[in-house]
């Protein structure tokens, strides 16, 4: 019995702004800064091909979004893709959203493998016959032809956001969705495009008192009316549709104490949530802030149940990260299938895993090295002071520029897609 | 808008075998993901005319192949390459840091032989000199007297202020860093305030309450969501065809000695020893909100403690055993800065500083 253990490094022409699984994991949708998604299918497992089970290869491409021009503040939207999100599938085709700033669209992926010829008003190739030349009527039959995928638009959310949008969440109950800017959560019925309804409004009335902004939100997994949503200054506040329309008042709010030996002035900085995530189970939710991750337990609104860190050797180059602004990059975090590991990004194209039940963690390096064959990914090692050994990295050397900010992981097998600036890869943990 | 750009694939490298190990029923115990060995192996898969040799599966590999190719090719083309290493980044912009502040000192390598920039102690601007030799020392006599964590953090208050006015000058500010930035000044002022620094200087402000001199998030970041004022692109921009120095309009106030501790909020010479903290921030907002090349200068000009001496204390702090978690400035001891001879900019320097500004 052997492990295989495969990766695939994809090079996009723009920045990777947005990765994200299907429910099956089967589709993988990536969003980049020029506004086009890029979908991979893994390859069916197929007899002939034993040993090519599981890759993922370009499925579909699509222009998502476009550059605007809002005319009324001369400003420039972004058509950069923020956030994707499946749908879960209810027929042959496929569906997801995709937003930037302003605009969330719903597009659909169908596949067409068949067309009809001996059409009677038409030649094989379009031209319209003359009416008179027809002497005799025939039905057109299906032929099979070769399989095209099209991406189509099917609804256009738009003018509901006065801020940028930073989080889209699909609601369990399939008819729903939120979306999320820094001031407001709108909530939006997938089939009606002309109206939403805002759930969350934490606008000041003077604009002078604004100190904490939304910075993700997302639904419950399995319960309809609840949905978090995560602050600037590191709280996260449960909300219940059921309690009111406007849910303004929390439900549950989710604030750990802060620890007066480590307050700096760069605290509430790198305090700031960038994502947060529910386990598939519904039990507990993911946060990312800048150093460190944390697993809460819904019903304990005191302190997170675990907390890992992620790049703790950073937290003595605040001011050095505030002055070069990386101190305000937003990580995503992400669950595996099990719940029992989680994995987020860092720089230098590290990214770190954290397994729940061991307690381990490991740092691996997304790069060109790791494409090799038969290199194995070896775990990496930051040296935060003295003495550097032979395979550490000195903090000193990392390179800020490579950030991975996005990472996704497969619902159901060991499978991840790292974004690292332009460079998409995809690892795979298979077993023979 | 044209989008010829496609998504490339990387080509796997010539034919090789596959370990037929076959599938057993056998699952060995799934291991912890942390726990796996994970080894890279280069996809075998062959997109469009590969270099693939022979063979059943080659062939058919290449059927499955071409179909796909076929597939995403009608939507877009897909440039395949031979050689895994043909096309890397090439032609990418790495994301630009925002902060113009970024600037360090080029030429100089690290051991790991990566530039300065590219680290963490990528340099702060190297302020204007103050230029009379009178005011060097007077600034110096000044830097004595005050304490080191004063400096950084009336530093930090600086580099803050100026992050926020690149957000006027951006043309769509992020709304979240904007606030953040915003509360750390906030901080910082309510601090200093409680020190009684400011009392020192404008002794008529004491009746004051705190919260009055406090800038309000709206002021401080006026036009990251409220549209006012002129936009400054056209602005900058003049300035940096005709020249940056040459055209930066000279200082209006008298550049007269100034006291280091109060340096960055006088604009005027006359004004300097009567302004209250909230004139000075009004006029520090006057300068920000008129959003000319100029008042860039202004504000570099007016800070006496080098910028990125903050960097070097800190980097010396740090390299003296410390191993608990950084507090920051507060939690370093008064050092003393580096001499300011280092503070002159070259010319260069500022070139380039406007030119990120412009390009922003």
């Amino acid at each position: 019995c052997g492990r295989e253990l495969f990766s695939w490094q994809l090079h996009c022409a723009d920045i990777i702004s947005t990765v994200e699984f299907n429910y099956s994991g089967d589709l993988l949708a990536t969003g980049d800064k020029g506004g086009r998604v890029v979908i991979f299918q893994r390859e069916q497992e197929n007899k002939s091909r034993p040993h090519s089970r599981g890759e993922y290869n370009v499925y579909s491409t699509f222009q998502s979004h476009e550059p605007e021009f809002d005319y009324l503040k001369s400003l420039e939207i972004e058509e950069k893709i923020n956030k994707i999100r499946w749908l879960p599938q209810q027929n042959a085709a496929h569906f997801l959203l995709s937003t930037n700033d302003k605009t969330i669209k719903l597009w659909k992926i169908s596949e067409r493998d068949k067309r009809a010829e001996g059409y009677n008003l038409k030649d094989e190739d379009g031209r319209l016959r003359d009416p008179f030349r027809i002497t005799a009527l025939r039905v057109p039959i299906l032929k099979p032809m070769d399989l095209m995928v099209e991406a189509s638009p099917r609804r256009i959310f738009a003018n509901a956001h006065t801020y940028h949008i930073n989080s889209i969440s699909v609601n369990s109950d399939h008819e729903t969705y939120l979306s999320a800017d820094d001031l407001r959560i709108n909530l939006w019925h997938l089939e009606i495009t002309d109206r939403s309804f805002n759930i969350v409004d934490i606008k000041p009335a003077n604009m002078e008192e604004l100190t904490e902004v939304i910075t993700a939100a997302e639904f419950h997994p399995h319960q309809c009316n609840v949905f978090v949503y995560s602050s600037s200054k590191g709280t996260i506040r449960l909300c219940d549709m059921r309690s009111s329309a406007l849910c303004d008042r929390h439900s549950k709010f989710f604030e750990e104490p802060e620890d007066p030996s480590s307050r700096s002035f760069f605290s509430e900085i790198i305090s700031s949530i960038s994502d947060v995530k529910f386990s598939h189970s519904g039990r507990y939710m993911m946060t990312r802030d800048y150093l460190s991750v944390k697993v809460w337990d819904l019903n304990m609104e005191s302190r997170p149940v675990e907390t890992h860190q992620v790049h703790e050797y950073l937290r003595s180059k605040l001011c050095s990260l505030y002055e070069n602004d990386c101190i305000f990059d937003k990580f995503e975090c992400c669950w595996n299938g099990s719940d029992s590991a989680i994995m987020t990004g860092s720089y230098n194209n590290f990214f770190r895993m954290f397994d729940r039940d061991t307690r381990r963690d490991v740092t691996l390096e997304a790069s060109r090295e790791s494409s090799k064959p038969r290199a194995s990914l070896k775990p990496r090692k930051v040296c935060t002071g003295g003495k550097r050994r032979k395979d550490e990295i000195s903090v000193d050397s990392l390179d800020f520029n490579k950030k991975i900010l996005h990472t996704a992981w497969h619902p159901v097998d060991n499978v991840i897609a790292v974004a690292a600036t332009n460079n998409l890869y995809i690892f795979q943990d298979k077993i023979n | 808008m044209p989008r010829p750009r496609g998504f490339e694939q990387e080509a796997p490298p010539p034919a090789r075998e596959w370990p037929i190990s076959g599938r057993s029923a056998r699952r060995a115990q799934r291991r912890p993901f942390v726990d796996a060995e994970w080894r890279s192996l280069a996809p075998p898969r062959a997109v469009g005319r590969s270099s693939l040799s022979g063979g059943k599966l080659a062939a058919a590999a290449v059927a499955v192949a071409e179909q796909r190719t076929r597939r995403a090719a009608s939507r877009v083309r897909i440039v395949v390459t031979k050689a895994p290493t043909a096309c890397w980044n090439r032609g990418s912009p790495l994301p630009r840091f925002s902060c113009g502040l970024r600037v360090g000192r080029t030429g100089r390598r690290d051991p790991d032989n990566r530039s300065l920039k590219d680290t963490m102690f990528a340099r702060g601007l190297k302020r204007k000199c103050v230029g009379h030799e009178e005011d060097v020392e007077g600034a110096l006599a000044g830097l004595k007297t005050v304490s080191s964590y004063s400096l950084q953090r009336q530093s930090l208050l600086d580099m803050s202020l100026v992050k926020l006015q690149l957000c006027h000058m951006l043309v769509e500010p992020n709304l979240c860093r904007s606030v953040l930035i915003a509360n750390t000044v906030r901080q910082i002022q309510e601090e200093m305030t409680q020190d009684g620094t400011w009392r020192a200087v404008a002794p008529q402000a004491a009746e004051r309450a705190p919260l009055d001199r406090l800038v309000s998030t709206e002021i401080l970041c006026r036009a990251a969501w409220g549209q006012e004022g002129a936009h400054p692109a056209p602005g900058l921009g003049d300035g940096h065809t005709q020249g940056p120095v040459s055209d930066l309009c000279p200082v209006t106030s008298a550049q007269a000695p100034r006291h280091p501790q109060s340096s960055a909020w006088e604009m005027d010479g006359p004004r300097e020893n009567r302004g209250s903290f909230h004139k000075s921030l009004d006029q520090i907002f006057e300068t920000l909100e008129t959003k000319n090349p100029s008042c860039m200068e202004e504000l570099f000009s007016d800070v006496d403690s080098p910028y990125y001496d903050l960097d070097t204390v800190l980097t010396g702090m740090m390299g003296g055993a410390r191993s608990g978690p950084c507090e920051g400035l507060e939690g370093l001891a008064p050092a003393t800065p580096a001499p300011s001879s280092s503070c002159k900019s070259d010319l260069g320097e500022l070139d380039h500083v406007v030119e990120i500004l412009v390009e922003t």
